[in-house]
């Protein structure tokens, strides 16, 4: 019958124990022989064991259940269960406690065929709902990640299990039966058994936009595109191959996407538009405005027919769109837009300043003045989140920090901002983190978590490092 | 890369694990067709399983959280898409925490 044994530690004996006591020799049921006992007993009696065993086994074998019943219904441990019955019956006849019922456990015929070895994944609620209402479950990662699991919408990375345990797999529900009168056997089926365990880590709340950067600005928008056009068609990636590589969910990248300077072309490739095209871009739509004899490029009105007959051919459709529904706000019920001068004046900051990094305040005040349309006025809470004005020994020097630029990891973000200004607030530290922290509770709990602090005269927390 | 976890037509049925200390191994050729051992069945979802000369004392429980239990779908040729399939859904579990204990029959019982 089990031609197996089960395999734990070897006990440590010394060789006197073992002289007096005989281990359990592993058993075989099939081998009338087969003997067991703890303690040295008389032989006549150790006979009556071997010879009890034996028959146990054989009664098991052939499914005589009434042998077996009664005879374990009379021995350790499974007097205690077995027995209730005797105790209980004028209580409880006919309950489950009238265990006469014995499950005999049988390897199904292809228990040891591929398709019987299967995987566990320990999971939460929310993606076992998820997944019966049909949301796609997917798991990402190159081969050198720690694998992710997604649903539509959320992220929760994988952790494999290193377990010295069997795992069993049965396609029926094992529990206790309700036993006839007569002893009885009933046969369940060992379907399959587990080769490896995972579970489910807590969903992460922050956007791991640091590959999917790296990877559209390989292959960003040039200005001179132009000149390399039939190169340039093939270049980009599809939201599939994005979902190759990006350990996110579909809904985290397009999230992601819509922070991004990134284009989606009718081919379905998506493409990042460099910091030069955009200034480009930007500079000629500044020229627009600024040209009065142009009534259809306006900051207060500006249509995507307007645009396109000024912009030159190297400005695709798609990125006007992109510049219309990112930077500016629809009218209501008018195919036209309104530009509001705080974009442009950010974004005007961004290209002035992504080169140099920083320059002192009142030559950048100049410059941005000399660009802007006339009548726009500038005001330093407009740079929140996009650049810093801090004090030098020659006066005040603005610091480009745009969140399109700084490190992508919180941890590096968070100490690439704590060596450029020792002392922060919360709320001076959010608006850097708005690309990756779609949850403002999230942000507060990792910065409370893993910030030091100190308090400022007037009982502020102001951050300084992180542990 | 990546690979999709895919149901079956049928649903996802909920199935059961055995989960034991150690291996388990046979003496000679494979598992299939073979008997494990024979569950005599305690109140309050206590179990005793008889393998061979030996006892193991478990008990029926709830996994802490749902256990998806997933296979691995053979590649279609002509299809870039990895798949793997849930067959199904645990949660319940039959645990045998302690060591094995000799079966030791008493005629005096």
């Amino acid at each position: 019958m089990n031609r197996f044994i089960t395999k734990t530690k070897p006990q440590q004996t010394n060789k006197r124990d073992v002289a007096q006591k005989r281990p359990a020799p592993v058993g075989d049921e099939n081998t009338p022989t087969a003997s067991s006992g703890i303690i040295q007993e008389s032989p006549n009696k150790k006979a009556e064991e071997t010879s009890l065993m034996a028959k146990l086994h054989t009664a098991i074998r052939h499914g005589d259940a009434q042998f077996t019943f009664d005879t374990l219904s009379k021995n350790r441990p499974f007097d205690n269960a077995m027995n209730v019955s005797s105790r209980t019956s004028k209580l409880f006849k006919n309950t489950k406690f009238f265990q006469k019922t014995m499950t005999k456990m049988e390897f199904s015929p292809s228990y040891s065929a591929p398709g019987s070895e299967f995987m566990l994944l320990s999971v939460d609620e929310s993606v076992v709902n998820a997944f019966k209402e049909g949301q796609g479950l997917t798991i990402r990662g190159e081969t050198t990640d720690e694998a992710v699991l997604c649903t539509d919408d959320s992220t929760f990375p994988m952790k494999i299990i290193e377990s010295a345990t069997t795992v069993l797999l049965l396609h029926n529900s094992l529990e206790a039966p309700d036993s006839p009168t007569l002893p009885n056997f009933q046969v369940e089926m060992i379907d399959g058994k587990c080769y490896a365990t995972g579970e489910l880590c807590p969903v992460v709340d922050v956007l791991n936009v640091g590959r999917l950067k790296d990877m559209l600005r390989e292959q960003e928008l040039r200005w001179d595109w132009k000149d390399r056009e039939e190169e340039e068609k093939l270049k980009g990636y599809r939201l599939r191959d994005l979902l190759d590589s990006v350990q996110m969910s579909v809904e985290e990248v397009k999230t992601a996407l819509i922070d991004l300077p990134v284009v989606k072309f009718p081919n379905g490739k998506y493409r990042y538009l460099s910091h030069k095209f955009r200034g480009e871009m930007l500079g000629l739509i500044v020229e627009m405005i600024d040209e009065d004899s142009n009534n259809d490029v306006k900051l207060e009105s500006i249509s995507f027919v307007g645009l396109r007959k000024h912009l030159p051919e190297n400005v695709p459709d798609q990125v006007i769109e992109w510049f219309l529904k990112s930077r500016c706000e629809k009218i209501p019920d008018k195919n036209e837009y309104r530009l509001p001068e705080e974009n442009l004046i950010r974004d005007l900051t961004v290209v002035i300043l992504y080169g140099t990094g920083k320059m002192p305040l009142n030559q950048f005040s100049e410059l941005l003045g000399k660009i802007l349309p006339f009548g726009v006025e500038v005001k330093e809470t407009v740079f929140e989140g996009i650049a810093d004005i801090s004090d030098a020994s020659f006066g005040k020097v603005i610091t480009y920090l745009g969140p399109e630029d700084l490190p992508d990891t919180i941890k590096e973000r968070m100490l690439h901002l704590f060596e450029y200004r020792k002392l922060w607030s919360m709320e001076q530290l959010r608006p850097y983190f708005k690309d990756v922290y779609k949850s403002k509770v999230s942000f507060d709990k990792y910065v409370v978590q893993n910030c030091e602090y100190s308090l400022s005269e007037t009982g502020e927390m102001l951050y300084c490092g992180v542990r | 890369m990546q690979i999709k976890l895919i149901s079956r037509p049928e649903g996802t049925p909920e199935w059961m694990a055995i989960e034991m200390h150690g291996m388990i191994s046979p003496h000679e050729g494979g598992f299939d067709g073979k008997t494990l051992g024979t569950i005599c069945w305690g109140d309050r979802g206590n179990v005793y399983m008889i393998v061979g000369n030996q006892t193991l004392e478990g008990k029926i429980s709830k996994t802490d959280r749902p256990l998806l239990v997933i296979q691995k779908s053979e590649k279609i040729e002509g299809e870039d898409e990895k798949n793997a399939t849930v067959r199904a859904l645990i949660r319940k579990k039959l645990v045998f925490k302690v060591r094995p204990r000799p079966l030791v029959l008493s005629t005096a019982a």
